[in-house]
């Protein structure tokens, strides 16, 4: 490990990385708020079962696999140089202090940040996906998946000594998970909605899409908010554990973080109201997460002013792909898990090597930027939609017809989110 | 796409110069494009199979 820190600032960062369930919290709740009132109950308890699967699969094997930078691995030679490509820290924390010391604070934001990841696929597969199916993936995602990448970036992989070992750059950059947690999560979310299929009637005998909109957007907004608390406690920690910054820096971390955030909700209030004549709450605040979550890879080597552009890219990236998903490419993502995660991730990348002040080589660091971006379309999307579609031949995932149509609440909870209230039948389906 | 990724990949490790690196990264990189559109258009016909009664 080559991060030094005193207690004071082991303190801190223990303080920050206690906001990045905040995240998740704020993911659950735009989750629930943007599907159907009748599987409202089923999104969160989904919530709650998926971090609780992600945590303790993560101490049984995750953390193992993703090790640490300096830690035991396992390496292939390629070229004459080691290619680092998974960790072998023993299994169930074995021999792990677990005190202010970098490698226990590691794994409490490591075991927060797989469950933030582990929330992004169930927006997508909101409405129609079962909550065993829904535990298993995250099995797969929190075993397998998060840590081997998170390795290759953050554990001393092959991707993070790309600079060291050829020259590119710093290596592969992401402070705060743009790519690990939100592009793998946003990648496992469209594998999802591929496997699953669109929900029932979400799209007419011509394709041609059909509104099927939240149930209560304030939620959705009251988790933006918490989001937002969440999302500078992880970039800050991130900052400190994964980019060597020194505690003091994570004052600009939050700076950027709340700019970029600021910026891309703003980008698309005006796109919504350019395009629908007057601003989309829920398109607004995908929006706004996507700027967050494009803030995370650079936030401690950006200037205010870029960290606007940051967002306000991502803030005009978000609504166009959202909707270029729906009515070109016939992809049903009830939360934009898509375009907010998997693209504003992607931009966040690729902001690293476009606007940061600290990468040095220049041409270096986009060569090494492009390679983790393909990395994560050549293999990260193919393991994680190929570890699903096996799981879907054991065990399906999508819930019966029966089920969609009475709602996930009743169906596999037997009791919904608002009982005093008329259920309604499916208004939206075409009879 | 794991075809491209893997040129990509083998560009870093196996070839010296940095203009023919970064030419094979890209070609990589446009190999992935071109399998993640085939795999899109795959799942738009099935998704119309499934939709149809």
């Amino acid at each position: 490990m080559n991060v030094f820190l005193s207690e004071t600032s082991a303190a801190f960062c223990f303080v920050l990385i206690l906001l990045v369930p905040f995240a998740g919290a704020g993911l659950a709740l735009i989750n629930s708020g943007l599907g159907r009132s009748r599987s409202a109950a089923h999104a969160m308890l989904a919530s709650l079962c998926v971090v609780s699967v992600a945590a303790i699969v993560y101490l049984i094997v995750g953390f193992s696999w993703e090790g640490v930078a300096g830690g035991p691995a396992h390496e292939l030679t390629l070229g004459g140089k080691a290619w680092n490509w998974i960790g072998a820290e023993p299994l169930f924390l074995r021999g792990l202090p677990l005190d202010f010391s970098p490698l226990p604070l590691i794994f409490v934001l490591q075991m927060f940040s797989i469950g933030l990841a582990s929330l992004i696929p169930l927006s997508s597969g909101g409405d129609r996906w079962r909550l065993g199916a829904m535990c298993a993936s995250t099995a797969l995602l929190a075993g397998w998946t998060y840590p081997l990448f998170a390795h290759w970036v953050w554990g001393g992989g092959w991707l993070s000594q790309l600079g060291a070992n050829y020259g590119l750059g710093r290596g592969f950059l992401d402070a705060g998970g743009s790519s690990t947690i939100q592009v793998v999560g946003g990648l496992t979310a469209l594998s999802i909605t591929w496997i699953l299929g669109p929900r029932r009637g979400k799209f007419s005998a011509e394709g041609i899409p059909v509104a099927l909109p939240g149930h209560n957007v304030v939620l959705v907004l009251l988790g933006c908010a918490l989001a937002w608390v969440g999302w500078i406690g992880l970039n800050c920690a991130g900052a400190i554990l994964f980019a060597g910054a020194e505690p003091a820096r994570c004052v600009l971390v939050a700076v950027n973080t709340t700019l970029a955030a600021a910026a891309s909700g703003l980008a698309t209030v005006v796109v919504t109201r350019i395009r629908f004549g007057r601003p989309d709450t829920s398109l607004s605040a995908n929006g706004w997460i996507g700027g967050l979550v494009a803030s995370s890879a650079a936030a401690p080597f950006l200037k205010p002013a870029a960290a606007i552009i940051v967002g306000g890219v991502a803030g005009i990236l978000v609504p166009l792909v959202a909707d270029a998903l729906e009515f070109r490419l016939v992809i049903d993502d009830p939360g934009g898990a898509v375009s907010v995660h998997a693209v504003g991730g992607l931009w966040g990348v690729l902001s690293v090597a476009l606007l940061s002040d600290g990468a040095g080589d220049t041409s270096g660091q986009w060569l090494a930027q492009v390679i983790g971006i393909a990395t994560l379309l050549g293999f990260v999307l193919p393991l994680t939609y190929g570890l699903n579609w096996l799981l879907d031949r054991i065990y399906h995932q999508r819930v019966d017809r029966e089920g969609e149509l009475q709602g996930l609440d009743l169906f596999e909870l037997g009791g919904g989110a608002y009982p005093e209230f008329e259920i309604h039948g499916d208004e939206f389906l075409q009879h | 796409m794991v075809a491209g990724w893997g040129i990509a990949v083998f560009a870093v490790g196996l070839l010296p110069l940095a203009g023919v690196r970064s030419a094979f990264v890209l070609a990589g990189l446009a190999t992935e494009l071109l399998g993640l559109a085939l795999l899109v258009r795959a799942h738009v016909v099935l998704d119309e199979e499934r939709e149809r009664p």
